[in-house]
């Protein structure tokens, strides 16, 4: 089971729309388009991808947010052990929304383990938030370990399949794009190409673009779900839950 | 990993494999928990468990409304400390709950819910009497079971025991669906069960335990914070240690009071939006704040800039969800509270800070608590002659508005367990039924209800249960005739405006005492308080005592919202 939450992309933070000073945005690592001194939330690029269809998120373009607590926005990718017990997602699907959580994406599959699910949930707030996310979370009795992988050197995947608008005179263009993605084409139609394409946000965002022009149909889109590079396993450590009771 | 449980001792009788229902065994079970007493209300879905209490020693309560039932477990729970636990049935008996489940949530009691569900079959089918329990009370249980499989009975009821009885307690519900009740299983009670997710930290961390000796010795102006936590955690002994070391001054929360003795000199009473101004006052001039078992609540910090501002916390409780969720804190410790006081006790000289201590007692001199004793009755006066006239292990339930907030500040207690209040919640309509479960739990000792006319009608029908078991609770009711919490809302943010809090009809309380088989009195001087009260608590029936105090009274200090706690009107 595969499930994937849309983004709300900054909604929560209304008291940012202003011209305020733009010491609010920092440009952060690799990113080297924008340099406007006096940005502000309108002008976060992915903000023009929020409108442009379900599915469809904004750019992760890697900036600094800062909230109104001050606290630097960050988006985390956490992994979560949870006993595979019914009612275990409304649990933390529940905690998420009542809490006031933003969730970016929730995966959940079983793992090696048919008595354990594996959650990868990618959620967006400050050191506070995810202190506290990661504090709530440990306090379901289903919930076994978290572990934040953003922390570490990790793979990031995700699933998309793409049907676009294929016409015949744009068919060997689409191809080429499919090439060079490395994507696959698992579907044709009289008029569409159905293509899936896995691969990090980043990958999949660009694809997206890509194909943007062509027209798409439909699109639908996995959670993330990661692991930590080398040999380490993605859980590790026991956080606050440390010590036995008899 | 050990097991939970592991000696726990259970006798042998009831883990010889016998083929019962899985209502029986549930009762079973419950018997081997050591569960005496449960309150609840009988109905369809919860039929067959009712067949198996029948034939079984723990004692059922028939209380006239479910949410009095789970009002009740609590009140039970906090009284004696074990589990309470309360039964109804699917739909609206398992609706009714909510609010006692709730009030027990938001207060850390330790309690288990048993709720009947339509059969399997019917389930998710909008059914007679159908509603998602488990999912309603997702966000107000500790944890809750669906019971899907009639062979984990035995082991869900273990999990449910643990889990609302150690860590930070709290509700747990097991809803179990009819068919499934009257399926028959090989009954054995696991002496352990497996938990992977579940492990609260009891000891704190040494390394953070000698910090926190270090601040505590470093401090000049130590104040001490305490909170539920420390009932909780049976502390008191600790607290008390502690604050005589260090000569630190106690203020309390309202779920902490009675964990420090009422008398004792450091005692600085509650803080907070209610608070005495000398413990606001503190709270706000000290260099280290220890706060022990307490969640820094918004109706203690208020403005969360003004609260402690010269002050280091040192943050003690057994939930790390806690620490640092409202206010930021220097030093956290999570661990069991008794542990964690004990850990940190070796570690500490004797000290006095004199100039800081005379400087409470200035403080405490010059912000006494005070109301004005002239035209009608003073709902202050009848509290300070109540504490006067109660024995000292007297137990106080209180409801919700103004005379909670009276009683927590003219109200003195030797003793932990002696004061119950819904907190978190502030569910009205809680005492009455609290009580009973009080009464139960503690038959010895005398439980006064001190109530509003508001809350006494919230669950005013529990007068009859209270009467079938011949329950002599000592009911002080502060008639004001009106919702008086409100009102004082009202005024102060509403600009006087007042709607919908009178109550446009006179109830005769002490007529209705009489028609409940209880003694009826109407005070409404000075004279007759101090004429019917020590009757009233010296009779052996239950009694009520109508009191009709003046209308416009307010609860004072107030500290208005978005204020620094020590800028309180007065």
């Amino acid at each position: 089971m595969l499930i994937c939450l849309p983004v709300l992309a900054a909604s929560f933070c209304p008291g940012l729309k202003s011209n305020r000073p733009l010491d609010r945005y920092h440009k952060l690592e690799g990113f080297t388009g924008f340099n406007n001194e006096n940005m502000c939330e309108a002008d976060i690029p992915g903000k023009a991808w929020a409108g442009a269809g379900p599915g469809v998120r904004c750019l992760e373009l890697r900036f600094l947010r800062h909230n109104l607590r001050g606290g630097v926005m960050m988006k985390h990718t956490l992994s979560v052990l949870v006993e595979n017990n019914p009612g275990v997602l409304a649990r933390v699907a529940g905690l998420f929304s009542r809490r006031g959580f933003n969730i970016d994406s929730l995966a959940v599959g079983r793992t090696e383990n048919p008595r354990v699910s594996r959650m990868t949930i990618v959620v967006e707030g400050d050191d506070f938030t995810l202190e506290q996310v990661n504090k709530q979370l440990h306090k379901l009795v289903d919930v076994i370990k978290i572990s934040d992988l953003t922390k570490d050197a990790y793979v990031d995947r995700e699933l998309v399949m793409i049907k676009v608008f294929a016409e015949p005179s744009s068919r060997a263009e689409i191809m080429q794009l499919v090439d060079i993605f490395r994507a696959r084409i698992v579907d044709v139609g009289p008029k569409t190409l159905t293509i899936e394409v896995t691969g990090n946000s980043g990958k999949i965002d660009a694809f997206e673009l890509s194909l943007r022009p062509f027209g798409i149909k439909e699109l639908v889109r996995t959670g993330k779900i990661a692991m930590l590079r080398g040999y380490k396993n993605s859980i590790k450590g026991n956080n606050h839950k440390e010590e036995d009771v008899s | 990993m050990r097991a939970f449980g592991e000696g726990a001792g259970c006798p042998d009788w009831g883990n010889r494999a016998v083929e019962i229902t899985v209502a029986e065994a549930l009762v079973r079970c419950l018997e081997q928990e050591g569960v005496e007493i449960v309150f609840g209300i009988p109905g369809g879905a919860i039929l067959p468990v009712y067949d198996a209490l029948r034939h079984s020693s723990i004692r059922h309560i028939l209380v006239r409304h479910e949410q009095a039932a789970a009002h009740a477990a609590d009140g039970y729970a906090r009284v004696t400390g074990k589990v309470g636990v309360c039964v109804a049935t699917s739909g609206p008996g398992a609706t009714n709950l909510v609010t006692g489940i709730a009030n027990a949530y938001m207060d850390s009691v330790p309690m288990i819910i048993i709720t009947g569900q339509v059969a399997t079959s019917l389930v998710g089918t909008d059914a007679f009497q159908e509603v998602d329990i488990t999912g309603i009370t997702l966000p107000i249980t500790k944890h809750n079971f669906l019971v899907k499989d009639p062979a984990a009975l035995p082991v869900i009821v273990k999990k449910a025991f643990i889990i609302a009885s150690t860590g930070r307690p709290g509700p747990v519900l097991i809803d179990i669906p009819k068919d499934i009740a009257e399926t028959r299983i090989k009954f054995k009670y696991p002496k352990t069960v497996e938990l992977p997710g579940y492990k609260p930290t009891y000891r704190g961390h040494p390394s953070m335990v000698q910090q926190a000796a270090r601040m505590i010795m470093e401090s000049e102006r130590p104040v001490i914070y305490a909170g539920g936590g420390v009932r909780i955690a049976n502390a008191a002994p600790e607290l008390l240690q502690l604050a005589e070391t260090i000569s630190a001054p106690v203020t309390h929360t309202l779920m902490g009071l009675g964990c420090f003795p009422g008398n004792h000199p450091l005692f600085l009473g509650m803080l907070g939006l209610h608070g005495t101004r000398y413990a606001n006052q503190a709270v706000t001039e000290c260099d280290c704040l220890i706060a022990v078992g307490a969640r820094f609540d918004d109706r203690v910090v208020s403005k969360v800039s003004g609260f402690a501002p010269t002050a280091k916390i040192i943050h003690i409780d057994i939930d790390p969800a806690e620490i640092g969720k409202n206010v930021r804190t220097h030093l956290p410790i999570v661990g069991d509270v008794k542990n964690v006081l004990g850990a940190i006790l070796p570690l500490l000289k004797k000290k006095e800070n004199a100039a800081w201590v005379a400087r409470v007692q200035q403080l405490k001199k010059d912000y006494a608590l005070r109301y004005k004793r002239e035209g009608m009755l003073k709902p202050q006066y009848v509290l300070e002659k109540l504490n006067e006239f109660k024995d000292d292990d007297a137990i106080v339930v209180t409801d919700v508005g103004q005379h909670q907030m009276w009683a927590a500040q003219y109200m003195r207690f030797k003793e932990p367990r002696s004061f119950l209040s819904s907190g978190g919640l502030g569910a009205m309509g809680f005492c009455l039924p609290a009580a009973l479960g009080a009464k139960l739990g503690a038959p010895d000792r005398t439980v006064i209800v001190v109530i509003g006319d508001g809350g006494i009608q919230m669950n005013m029908q529990e007068l009859g249960t209270a009467a079938e078991h011949k329950l002599p609770l000592k009911i002080i009711i502060l008639n004001n005739q009106r919702l008086g919490m409100v009102r004082q809302l009202q005024e102060f943010y509403c600009d006087k405006r007042y709607f919908a809090v009178d109550f446009h009809f006179d109830l005769d309380f002490a007529a209705l005492a009489r028609l409940y088989g209880m003694e009826g009195y109407t005070v409404k001087t000075e004279e007759q308080l101090l004429e019917i009260l020590p009757r009233a608590l010296s009779s052996p029936e239950g009694v009520i005592v109508n009191c009709i105090v003046d209308r416009e009274e307010n609860v004072l200090p107030m500290v208005l919202s978005g204020s620094p706690i020590n800028e309180a009107i007065d």
